[in-house]
C-alpha cells in the first residue's frame, strides 16, 4: 500500500472516521506490515496528544432556557418594527395626499380688488351739426369738416359746462 | 417551539462550552441565545436539516466571527488555548503540542478542533463549515501530518 494512503486512512481511523469494512482491511495490513504498525502507533500518538492539548470542554448547562422568552421580544421587536413602518407610511400618504390637494384644489380666494367705476357719460341727443353731418355721403369732405366742428364743439361744452 | 426547546437541552450546552471557550470577554451567553434566535427564525430549515448538531456549530462559529470581527482572526483562536487547557498535565509533550497546534494555519486548527473538541463528525464539521467533506478530510490530514512532525522532533529532543 501507498505511505500516501496508508497515511490518510491512518489518520482517518485514528479519527474514528473510517468506514468499518475499510478498517477491517486496514487491520489486516497492519497486521501484516511492522512498518505501518509504527506509522499508525505514531499517528495515534499525535492525535491523543493533540486531543490531551484540545480537551473537550466541561459542558456548560446553560441556564434554564431562555428561548421562549427571547422568541417572544423578538417577535414584539418585529411587530413594533411593523408598525412604526405603517405609522411612518401612513404618514407620509398623508403628506403626500394633503400637498397633492393643495396643489390641485381649489383656489384661496384672491384679495379683494377695487374696482374703479367709470361713469358713463349720459346719451347725449345729437346736435343739429351731427345730424346735418350724418345726412351726408360718408367720404365727403364736408361731413368730415361738421363732424370735426361737432367734436370740438361738444369737448368744449364738456370743458366747460 | 418544543423543537427549539429539545435543542437547546440537547446542544446549548456544549454550544455554550464552545463559544466560552473562545469568548473570554464573556458574550458567550449573548452568542448562544443568538445562536438560538436564529434558529428560531428558521422553522422550515430546522424541519429540514439533516444535522442540527452541526448547524448550531455552525451558526455560532458565524456569530463568534462576526462578534470578533474587530480583532484579528489569528488573536480569536489564540485567545482560546489560553484557558482551561492550561491545566496541570502530566506529559511533558503537551506544552509543544499546544503550541504547535497555536501555529498552525487558522482553517486546519479550527477543523482540527472541530473534530477533537467538540466531536464532530467530519460530515458534521463540513455542514458546520460550508466546505466539502473532502476538504475537511484534506485539513485534518495537513493537521495530523504537521503535529506529527513536531512530535517527532519534540521526542527526539527529549
Amino acid at each position: 500500500m501507498n505511505d500516501e494512503i496508508l497515511e490518510r486512512l491512518l489518520i482517518d481511523d485514528a479519527m474514528g472516521q473510517l468506514p468499518a469494512d475499510v478498517k477491517a482491511l486496514l487491520a489486516a495490513h497492519l497486521a501484516s506490515s511492522p512498518e505501518a504498525r509504527k506509522i499508525a502507533e505514531e499517528i495515534d500518538a499525535t492525535v491523543n496528544l493533540a486531543a490531551k492539548a484540545l480537551p473537550r470542554p466541561r459542558i456548560a448547562t446553560p441556564v434554564p432556557s431562555p428561548i421562549p422568552r427571547l422568541i417572544g421580544r423578538d417577535r414584539i421587536h418585529r411587530l413594533l418594527a411593523l408598525a412604526a413602518s405603517f405609522v411612518a407610511g401612513a404618514g407620509f400618504a398623508f403628506l403626500g395626499l394633503k400637498g397633492a390637494t393643495l396643489r390641485s384644489g381649489p383656489a384661496a380666494p384672491m384679495p379683494a380688488v377695487a374696482q374703479v367705476s367709470h361713469p358713463i357719460p349720459a346719451a347725449r341727443p345729437p346736435s343739429d351739426v351731427e345730424r346735418a353731418a350724418q345726412s351726408l355721403p360718408f367720404w365727403s369732405n364736408r361731413r368730415a369738416i361738421l363732424l370735426s366742428i361737432a367734436t370740438r364743439h361738444q369737448r368744449e361744452s364738456r370743458e366747460n359746462p | 417551539m418544543s423543537e427549539i426547546r429539545e435543542l437547546y437541552q440537547k446542544h446549548g450546552g456544549e454550544v455554550l462550552g464552545y463559544l466560552a471557550r473562545r469568548c473570554p470577554d464573556g458574550a458567550a451567553d449573548d452568542l448562544l441565545q443568538e445562536t438560538f434566535l436564529q434558529v428560531a427564525r428558521q422553522p422550515a430549515r430546522l424541519a429540514d436539516i439533516s444535522t442540527p448538531r452541526a448547524w448550531l456549530f455552525g451558526i455560532a462559529r458565524n456569530l463568534l466571527a462576526r462578534h470578533f470581527r474587530a480583532r484579528s482572526e489569528s488573536e480569536l483562536l489564540n485567545a482560546e488555548l489560553s484557558r482551561d487547557t492550561m491545566a496541570a498535565d502530566a506529559d511533558p509533550r503537551l506544552p509543544a503540542m499546544r503550541e504547535a497546534i497555536r501555529q498552525l494555519p487558522v482553517e486546519l486548527r479550527e477543523t482540527l478542533e472541530l473534530r477533537l473538541e467538540q466531536e464532530l463528525s467530519y460530515e458534521e464539521i463540513a455542514a458546520a463549515l460550508e466546505i466539502p467533506v473532502g476538504t475537511v478530510r484534506s485539513r485534518i490530514h495537513n493537521a495530523i501530518k504537521r503535529l506529527r512532525i513536531v512530535l517527532t522532533q519534540t521526542e527526539e529532543i527529549q
